[in-house]
């Protein structure tokens, strides 16, 4: 049985190893690394600081298997399982000092199951909640797809306490073979949160990976959002809808990594950005040697609100392998003063006119959210949260 | 069948065409490895003003100080033997004002390499250099006197002091990088070209690079300026001998663009394999003036090449059209710098690749808009073809947007070569390899396109060559 005290003891060991990051550091050229408070958090708080909410499963899910539980209670009741994948989705290619520190003192987060065959039609919903002060979370979240199995899992983050916190969070998700993913995260954290997120999707042969990272909230966030094709037919569909305003930072890197022919990923991140918020996206499509035969796309696209506003984007490539078909965008630009002038035009006042025309930007994410409700609720959240209070 | 196939004698290769030495004949070989001493001696031996020195001495030591860029393709570039390297070689005591003056040797080098020939029939001035020196320079009268003015490097400095030392490691500081710091401290060579106001230079001007000697390191330096409403188009090209040894070749070019000015700067660069091509090339362009940069990258062993225009007057523009060729041994790591520090100004990046044989080709870019540059457009457009699975290609961007009313592209494709285009040109009586000759010039044509005709056709050879045997 894994010993996860010697795993945590080894991880703090690493994490002191490890030197903090410099601005000269190629990954936190764009984010000032000093903005990263940590202070010098080596021990778990004696209450988590944070609640996980969600609805218990249906009878027939829990009869059928599937497991939806907070992490501690996972470890007790499913050590099996637990081993089999906590910390098994290999080495992330950023945050390094970040991840070793939320192995040395992460120990509550969240544990979804489907074992083989089983399909869950209706999206699980999850809640992360900051209840009270505390100077850094490092909450987790541990999500299996056995074979064929089907899952769809909304999972949110808010504070119900404000005070300067770090969360240093960190998804894994197995994807098994011919297994089909959802993931969508809605991260609403206030204003006092600077977040280190860390997210690894192994997709195995002909799985199905959906991802949609919403991020309205947070005073920074610095990302790592990863998806490994190691089977053969596997797709990974990645989305991002960033809205920034005020001070707001978000530096967002992607990997797209194919290791295996015949693999597809898509991706489109889209921010639109007001007041001086800023918006860094770079992100690497990797094709191997091995992965003949693989499509791959990645877009990114800025909409700059305000003359404060500022984005950098860097996507890059890096391929292999010949037989494949691989393209890439990006796009800055400001309103369509064309469109602003239609519509203030027709009586719309100008705020609700752009309001109107950041929803429009966004509605191409919208429109590949496969689920009818979902789509409404995320247009709701992005909606309460585009329109001045 | 394209024009450019006719009469072609596919069967040679570089080696033939281009990789033959002569003997070794010198006035001056520095010793091998760079030291300060090394550097004094080079200025002592052009006599230069003691600004120069200075300038040459202070990049010496940023050059000592700075490391290799992290971010390069440090398998290569960790490979360089630098202390194995002639910095400074003089092939002649004096530059030929005919060709007959030139060495009987280093005017055959030319001849075989169609320089004079060229200069009869399509250019306007010629500058040839040979090893640390330019060995042999002409200009058309007419444009002479118009007040045009296009020498050596060194020449320039003598003859244009003050104008040159107003604009001389402006554009591109020593300490910009590792490599305009060794470049500013070992310079020799190049040309200096001042086109006065208004003056149009119709026709193009050449410089011709070349290197002969083993372990030699070429380090020449040009500085364009085109005065108020000027127009100027100068096209570089350069070979080298095949050796088993490495040659180091790091140049810095400075162009300035004054208003409404054109400056259209053409390379072919065709290196032989054993050649680092290490080299920082950038532009001014204030208002209303335009400079396009043409960047051809065949040959080398490593290229490091990303022409930058810094677009500093209102209405100001900047382009790139690069095409790059990698084969076996080679890595092309070119690309472009658009710097948007004016209102209303423009920019376009055209990069394309192509790598077989386990080439690697690589675009690395950088878009920059600062705050209140608005009304800004920029757009980028990169296309890599790789030929074979031991192939590959890199594409890393970078878009630093801090202005709002701008409207920013990027766009990017790899594919691989299309079959249905092969067997439809292959059912069409072609055989395999002329079809896929016939894909790749389409591939390229938006950068011949904008060559004049010769060179159009020099660079569809130039393929052509690197072509034979590889497919089917």
């Amino acid at each position: 049985m894994a010993n996860w005290t010697e795993i945590q003891k080894t991880a703090l060991a690493r994490y002191d190893a490890l030197p903090w990051p410099v601005a000269t550091d190629e990954e936190w050229r764009r984010t000032d690394p000093a903005a990263i408070q940590l202070g010098n958090v080596r021990t778990r708080p004696e209450k988590q600081p944070f609640r996980i909410v969600y609805e218990p499963l249906a009878p027939e899910l829990i009869h059928a298997g599937v497991i939806l539980t907070d992490l501690e209670t996972a470890r007790k009741q499913f050590p099996q399982l637990l081993e089999r994948y906590l910390y098994q989705a290999g080495n992330p290619l950023g945050l390094v000092k970040f991840i070793a520190l939320h192995q040395a003192l992460s120990t509550q987060g969240l544990f979804c199951y489907v074992p083989d065959g089983v399909q869950v039609e209706l999206p699980l919903k999850t809640r992360l909640e900051l209840t009270q002060p505390a100077p850094a979370i490092f909450p987790h979240v541990l999500v299996a797809a056995g074979r064929g199995a089907q899952v769809t899992l909304i999972d949110e983050r808010r504070s119900a306490a404000t005070a300067p916190t770090v969360c240093d969070e960190m998804v894994e998700i197995f994807a098994g073979e011919g297994s089909t993913v959802r993931m969508i995260r809605l991260q609403q954290w206030d204003s006092g949160v600077t977040e280190l997120f860390t997210q690894r999707a192994v997709l195995e042969k002909d799985a199905q990976f959906l991802n949609i990272q919403v991020g309205l909230g947070g005073l920074l966030t610095k990302a790592n959002v990863e998806t490994i094709l190691t089977g053969p037919g596997g797709r990974s569909e990645l989305l991002g809808i960033l809205f920034g305003s005020g001070r707001q930072h978000f530096d967002v890197h992607t990997l797209q990594d194919h290791q295996a022919p015949n693999t597809f990923s898509d991706l489109l991140y889209k921010s639109a950005l007001a007041g001086q918020a800023k918006s860094i996206y770079t992100g690497l499509i990797r094709i191997a040697k091995q992965a003949q035969k693989s499509n791959a796309y990645q877009a990114n696209r800025n909409l700059l609100l305000s003359s404060e506003a500022t984005a950098d984007s860097v996507p890059m490539l890096e391929i292999e392998a010949d037989d494949v078909r691989c393209t890439h965008g990006v796009a800055v630009g400001p309103v369509d003063e064309e469109q602003a002038f239609y519509l203030t035009s027709r009586g719309i006042p100008p705020a609700e006119a752009e309001r109107l025309i950041v929803e429009g930007f966004f509605e191409q994410v919208f429109r590949r959210i496969p689920l009818e409700d979902l789509r409404e609720q995320l247009m709701a959240e992005v909606n309460r949260r585009l329109t001045p209070s | 069948m394209t024009d450019a196939n006719k009469g072609l004698d596919i069967g040679q290769n570089y080696e033939q065409q281009y990789g033959f030495h002569d003997p070794e004949k010198y006035v001056f070989k520095s010793k091998k490895g760079l030291t300060e001493k090394t550097v004094e001696e080079i200025s002592w031996m052009k006599s230069e003003p003691d600004w120069m020195r200075q300038f040459r001495l202070k990049a010496f030591k940023a050059y000592q100080q700075k490391p290799l860029p992290a971010w390069a393709d440090l398998s290569m570039l960790s490979q360089i033997p630098f202390d194995d390297i002639y910095y400074y070689l003089k092939p002649m005591n004096e530059q030929g004002k005919t060709w007959e003056d030139v060495p009987a040797d280093i005017k055959n080098t030319f001849d075989k390499l169609g320089i004079p020939e060229a200069e009869r029939k399509f250019l306007a001035g010629v500058s040839a250099q040979y090893e640390s020196e330019v060995v042999y320079h002409s200009i058309h009268a007419d444009l002479e006197k118009q007040g045009v003015v296009f020498l050596g490097m060194d020449d320039g400095l003598k003859k244009y002091p003050e104008l040159v030392r107003k604009y001389f490691g402006t554009i591109i500081p020593a300490a910009d990088n590792k490599f305009s710091a060794l470049n500013s401290a070992v310079w020799s060579g190049g040309s200096f070209i001042y086109v006065p106001k208004g003056v149009k230079v119709a026709i193009p001007l050449q410089a011709y690079f070349r290197i002969n000697s083993k372990n030699m390191g070429q380090f020449e330096r040009t500085l364009i300026i085109a005065d108020e409403g000027s127009s100027v188009h100068y096209i570089e090209g350069c070979t080298a001998p095949v050796y088993s040894s490495d040659s180091l070749h790091s140049a810095v070019v400075e162009l300035v663009a004054l208003p409404h000015a054109h400056i259209r700067y053409t390379t072919i660069q065709n290196w032989s394999k054993n050649v680092y091509n290490l080299v920082t090339k950038r532009a001014i362009a204030h208002e209303n003036s335009t400079v396009e940069w043409l960047d051809g990258n065949l040959g080398s062993k490593l290229t490091m090449k990303y022409p930058g225009v810094y677009l500093m007057g209102r209405k100001a523009r900047g382009e790139v059209v690069s095409v790059a060729f990698a084969g076996k041994d080679q890595h092309q790591d070119a690309g472009a710098k658009m710097v948007h520090a004016a209102p209303e100004t423009s920019s376009t990046i055209l990069s394309k690749s192509i790598c077989k044989d386990g080439g690697r080709a690589s675009y690395r870019g950088l878009v920059k808009v600062y705050p209140n540059a608005e009304n800004v457009k920029s757009s980028v457009r990169c296309d890599a073809l790789l030929m074979d699975e031991i192939s590959r290609s890199d594409t890393y961007p970078t878009m630093e947007i801090d202005a709002k009313k701008v409207q920013i592209g990027h766009e990017a494709t790899v594919s691989k070569v299309g079959e249905e285009q092969l067997f439809y040109l292959m059912s069409r009586g072609l055989k395999e390899q002329e079809a896929t000759t016939m894909v790749v010039n389409g591939f390229f044509e938006a950068f011949a396109k904008e060559l004049p005709l010769e060179y159009a056709v020099e660079l569809n050879r130039l393929i052509q060559l690197e072509m034979e045997g590889s497919v089917g």
